[in-house]
């Protein structure tokens, strides 16, 4: 994956560039805000993804991100700034970013918001958390290499964990996800998490709890 | 400013207004008392000339008797070659002899008496002031009492009348005129303070908060003080900020020069270890520091007073679903369980989306930070409140007041920027909400609570 | 009768249909011309006689010849009723009988006048710019040459009284005047001679003791006086006395050096006046030097206007007399003169006064 980063800062640039790499992906760095737009103001320009921070010399990341938006729709933008004006954040969202991040923040948070833009776009057909694979087409389902069988509840309640990986999601809509209507107690839900925590065992993806949120999948 | 609002016109306005409206009385006093004048003086010719002919009134027959005096009548006609009109009239009413019947005096005299009156009146449309005795022959024998009429026309005595009110006129407008010019002068010259005050002002340096030392009458002098009051308030509140980014300053230079001193030394090993170690101990401190940046630029922004931000309706269930969210990886991370629990229904409240978000965020920081493994946020309606509860060690109660000053720091906290609870403080205070210290349930931990005023409609 | 007597007399006929000297009522006419314009009429009622009047029409006639100018002469009385009972005939009413004249004026019946040359008129000689006295006509003694050649000049009252007491017996039944109880004028004079001598009622004695006869008319006196029955006539209209004296060479004009009235005809513009503009012409001329003049060379009556000099003129006489003369006052003390009780009063007086003589 191709990922243009619009950054000035000599250090930052370099640490994100080689951090990004090492995920695997192909980044490509500006540090002039002119050049950028001017690359992404054309089609073609071949990013799969575009970090863009707000503070340039020459030109506004906002008026580089309004190049690129006037005739690209899909390519996600995150936007990095040292500004945490909550006005910044709104323009920004407004003028069709996607994701923003506040500076300083960690490369940990980055990388996972890169990896959940990058995902939302191409929706693999493969979902892999860790050792956990979910085939989408096919419904399945490998841990570790291994298929896994699941009853369809299991199913639906752990592609929907998957789906979200990373996020905790709300056990209403868990329940919904899994029984699709069916009339269960409260509790039920509780119940098939605790099935496919058995399952999910030490295979290093965990199923946690959040409190008073929901449910989270991640690789641990 | 409005156009033509000025002060000089106003004064102008106000004090010439009451002296037209005076000297317009004072006028119409003059006219009245020309008039009268003029009638007094005249009335006097009507006086002696009906004297003149009740003295040649006699008795003589067994009827009234008159040899009038014709100078008594020439009286009456002055330069102005006024009408005249006489009348001698028994008891009855009946016309002894005259040139015209007057019209006599209405009252009723008490008898015996002699009366005299004067009066205005309109006959057969002529405009004539009129005299009338009211007398008696006095015989031995008889006591006859008659009455003598005489009228002329007004045009001396009003002749007269506009004469005296022309000079009266002249003197009076006289004195308008320098009254005028003493007025003018006068509010030029009380007006000058105020045009010493306004060079005062712009004589200053505009970058200087110096009190304004100009002496000014009693009224300017209030204007005067209070705009020193105002200065001094702001250099109350510079001298606050300068300590503030004084402080703030050396806050930041100290990790800065440690991390700065790390490397140096780093640099000068060729154990990768040590390299390593470095590395991890600069990572911390440049975390922290870039933190307490972070929240340097929040406080500023809080205790910024041009910077208001419009209080919208908020539901804290949402707020606070949205914080755990937002930090529940990084708590995660450190190995603290941070969880919500929402009131019933849905809790509305008046403020900044973004404040009480950051203000969770820094209680939930602190809450990890200081020794907690389970950290919740809560929210309760009636009265609205946000709480952020851990287990962690919490804070004395002594010593809680002062966590909230800024860069204060408890003796064993070494990784904190001080200025966490300073923060949420600021925060409170902006939204008219009560921050509160207590103990954690189970008697252990530090329970934060910030209560909002009102219900939760 | 030849045709040019028929013609004659036909003309005749006409010329005295438009200049009637009827007695009773007397008018002159005369005609606007015709080719000046739009005609207007004015009509004036006084109590001057025609030949009198006449010069001073043809002279208003000659400068405004588009005015119809009709004249009618009247007596005092006959003016005065016949203004009240039409008050909106005549345009201008001109009067010796100054009282009646001022009782029109107070009582607001006359309209002023506010030409030039009224604001410039003496202020003696008009009241308000409502009255205007026209003329200046001395009271005057009527005196026979025979008389002065026996017993001495009579230049004054003083003289006068001197002689009636001296030589009463002489002049008994010679000597004429006004009968104050019959005549306006007589009384008029009386009243104000009795305000201004000390010794009027002196002088009303020896007019007494002297059987003095007592006229109505100033005619009357003239003609005595002129056929010889009177050696001696007092308070005489001296503008008449002059026009009938001419030539009666033995009879002197006495006008009296201690002091003599002055009589004033009076002249006013009627509120109601029917031709007002043509009126306000006609007084205008009267008071302008063109008509003082034609008063002053062309009538006995004499001039007020006070740039006009020499004979006939008011100015000349006060050159001559002074302080004798004595206008009668165009002002209130007229009013007096009408009185009913004041003339019930100065006639009982003048009576028993008259009487006390004999």
């Amino acid at each position: 994956m191709t990922l243009l980063l619009v950054e000035d800062d000599a250090l930052l640039a370099e640490t994100l560039v080689d951090s990004l790499g090492l995920e695997g992906h192909d980044v490509c760095h500006l540090a002039d805000g002119e050049a950028a737009r001017a690359r992404l103001a054309v089609a073609g320009h071949g990013a799969e993804l575009v970090l863009l921070d707000l503070n340039l010399p020459g030109c506004n990341g906002l008026a580089v991100l309004e190049a690129l938006r006037r005739h690209d729709r899909d390519t996600p933008v995150l936007i990095l700034t040292a500004r945490g004006a909550v006005e910044d954040r709104v323009r920004g969202l407004d003028l069709g970013a996607d994701d923003y991040l506040a500076k300083p923040f960690a490369l940990d948070e980055l990388e996972a918001r890169v990896r959940a833009l990058l995902r939302r776009r191409s929706p693999d057909p493969q979902i892999r958390i860790g050792a956990l694979v979910l085939d989408t087409q096919h419904q399945r389902f490998t841990l570790e290499n291994a298929s896994l069988a699941l009853p369809p509840r299991e199913q639906r309640l752990l592609a929907c964990l998957m789906r979200h990986a990373g996020e905790p999601v709300d056990k209403a809509r868990l329940t919904e996800e899994a029984f699709q209507g069916d009339a269960m107690g409260d509790n039920a839900i509780e119940v098939y998490v605790h099935r496919l925590r058995k399952r999910l065992g030490h295979s290093g993806v965990a199923l946690r709890t959040v409190r008073g949120l929901g449910y989270l999948l991640e690789e641990e | 400013m409005k156009r033509g609002d000025s002060l000089y016109r106003r004064l102008l306005g106000w004090l010439l207004l009451p002296l037209l409206v005076l000297g317009s009385l004072i006028l119409i006093q003059a006219w009245v008392d020309a008039q009268r004048t003029a009638d007094r003086a005249f009335d006097r010719l009507l006086e002696a000339a009906s004297l003149a002919i009740a003295e040649q009134v006699q008795w003589q027959d067994d009827r009234l008797w008159l040899d009038l005096p014709p100078a008594a009548l020439e009286m009456l006609a002055t330069d102005a070659q006024e009408r005249v009109f006489y009348s001698l009239v028994d008891r009855q009413g009946r016309l002894i002899t005259g040139n015209a019947l007057l019209p006599g005096d209405p009252r009723q005299g008490a008898e015996g008496e002699d009366t005299l009156l004067y009066r205005h009146i309109d006959w057969q449309g002529l405009s004539l002031r009129q005299g009338v005795r009211r007398t008696r022959v006095e015989d031995w024998r008889v006591r006859e009492p008659f009455e003598v009429r005489v009228a002329h026309s007004r045009e001396g005595r009003d002749a007269l009348a506009a004469r005296l009110w022309r000079a009266n006129l002249a003197m009076i407008l006289a004195m308008a005129a320098l009254a005028t010019v003493g007025l003018l002068l006068a509010i030029r010259a009380a007006l000058t303070p105020l045009t010493r005050l306004r060079r005062a002002i712009r004589a200053r340096d505009p970058r200087t908060l110096a009190p304004l030392e100009l002496s000014l009458p009693r009224e300017l002098a209030e204007l005067r003080d209070t705009v020193n009051e105002l200065l001094a308030r702001m250099r109350r509140v510079r001298a606050n900020q300068e300590r503030f980014i004084g402080d703030a300053s050396h806050q930041l230079r100290t990790p800065l020069a440690g991390l700065s001193a790390r490397a140096e030394l780093a640099l000068r090993q060729d154990d990768p270890m040590r390299w390593k170690e470095a590395l991890i101990a600069m990572q911390a401190t440049s975390a922290r520091t870039a933190r307490l940046a972070v929240q340097l630029l929040s406080l500023t922004r809080l205790a910024n007073p041009e910077y208001r931000p419009d209080r919208v309706p908020v539901e804290l269930n949402a707020l606070a679903c949205q914080a755990v969210r937002d930090h529940w990886a990084s708590c995660h991370r450190q190995g603290v369980d941070l969880g919500v629990e929402n009131a019933g229904d849905e809790v509305w409240i008046h403020g900044i989306d973004w404040l009480l978000a950051e203000a969770i965020g820094n209680l939930i920081d602190n809450a990890s930070r200081y020794g907690g493994r389970c950290v919740t946020v809560k929210v309760e309606h009636c009265p609205p409140r946000l709480i952020v509860e851990d287990d962690g060690p919490g804070i004395p109660e002594p010593r809680r007041m002062l966590m909230l000053r800024p860069f204060h720091r408890d003796r064993d906290d070494l990784a904190g920027s001080g200025l966490g609870l300073a923060i949420v403080d600021g925060i409170a205070r902006t939204h008219g909400a009560r921050l509160q210290l207590s103990t954690g349930h189970d008697g252990r931990g530090l329970r934060v609570v910030l209560q909002f005023p009102g219900d939760t409609s | 009768m030849n045709r040019p007597s028929r013609v004659a007399s036909r003309w005749l006929l006409l010329i005295s249909l438009v200049v009637t000297p009827a007695v009773a009522d007397e008018t002159l006419h005369y005609p606007a011309a015709p080719d000046n314009g739009p005609a207007t009429s004015l009509v004036v009622h006084g109590a001057l006689d025609l030949p009198q009047m006449q010069p001073l029409l043809e002279g208003f006639h000659r400068q405004h010849p588009d005015v119809t100018v009709r004249y009618r002469n009247l007596t005092t009385l006959a003016l005065h009723e016949r203004f009240l009972a039409a008050p909106d005939e005549a345009d201008v009413l001109l009067s010796s009988a100054m009282p009646w004249q001022y009782r029109l004026a107070n009582e607001g019946h006359a309209r002023a006048l506010a030409s030039p040359a009224a604001q410039r008129w003496p202020a003696w000689a008009r009241w308000r710019h409502e009255l205007f006295a026209i003329t200046f006509e001395p009271i005057v003694m009527v005196v026979n040459r025979a008389v002065i050649e026996r017993f001495g000049e009579v230049r004054g009252h003083a003289d006068l009284l001197a002689l009636l007491e001296r030589h009463a017996g002489a002049l008994q039944g010679r000597v004429v005047t006004y009968d104050p109880a019959t005549s306006g004028a007589g009384y008029t004079y009386a009243i104000e001679e009795s305000r201004l001598s000390p010794r009027y009622w002196d002088l009303v004695a020896a007019l007494g003791k002297a059987e003095t006869a007592l006229a109505d008319t100033t005619a009357e006196m003239l003609d005595g006086l002129i056929e010889g029955r009177y050696l001696v006539g007092y308070n005489l209209l001296g503008s008449y006395a002059q026009e009938r004296l001419a030539n009666q060479p033995q009879l002197r004009i006495v006008v009296p050096e201690d002091y003599a009235l002055v009589t004033q005809r009076l002249a006013l513009i009627p509120r109601q006046a029917p031709h007002p503009q043509a009126a306000e012409r006609f007084l205008d001329y009267l008071i302008s030097e063109t008509g003082q003049t034609v008063l002053a060379r062309e009538t006995p009556l004499g001039a007020i206007h006070p740039a006009l000099d020499g004979p006939g003129t008011a100015t000349a006489l006060r050159q001559a007399r002074g302080e004798a003369l004595r206008p009668i006052a165009v002002g209130p003390g007229l009013l007096a003169t009408l009185d009913d009780l004041k003339r019930e009063a100065l006639l009982t007086r003048w009576q028993r006064e008259f009487a006390r003589g004999e």
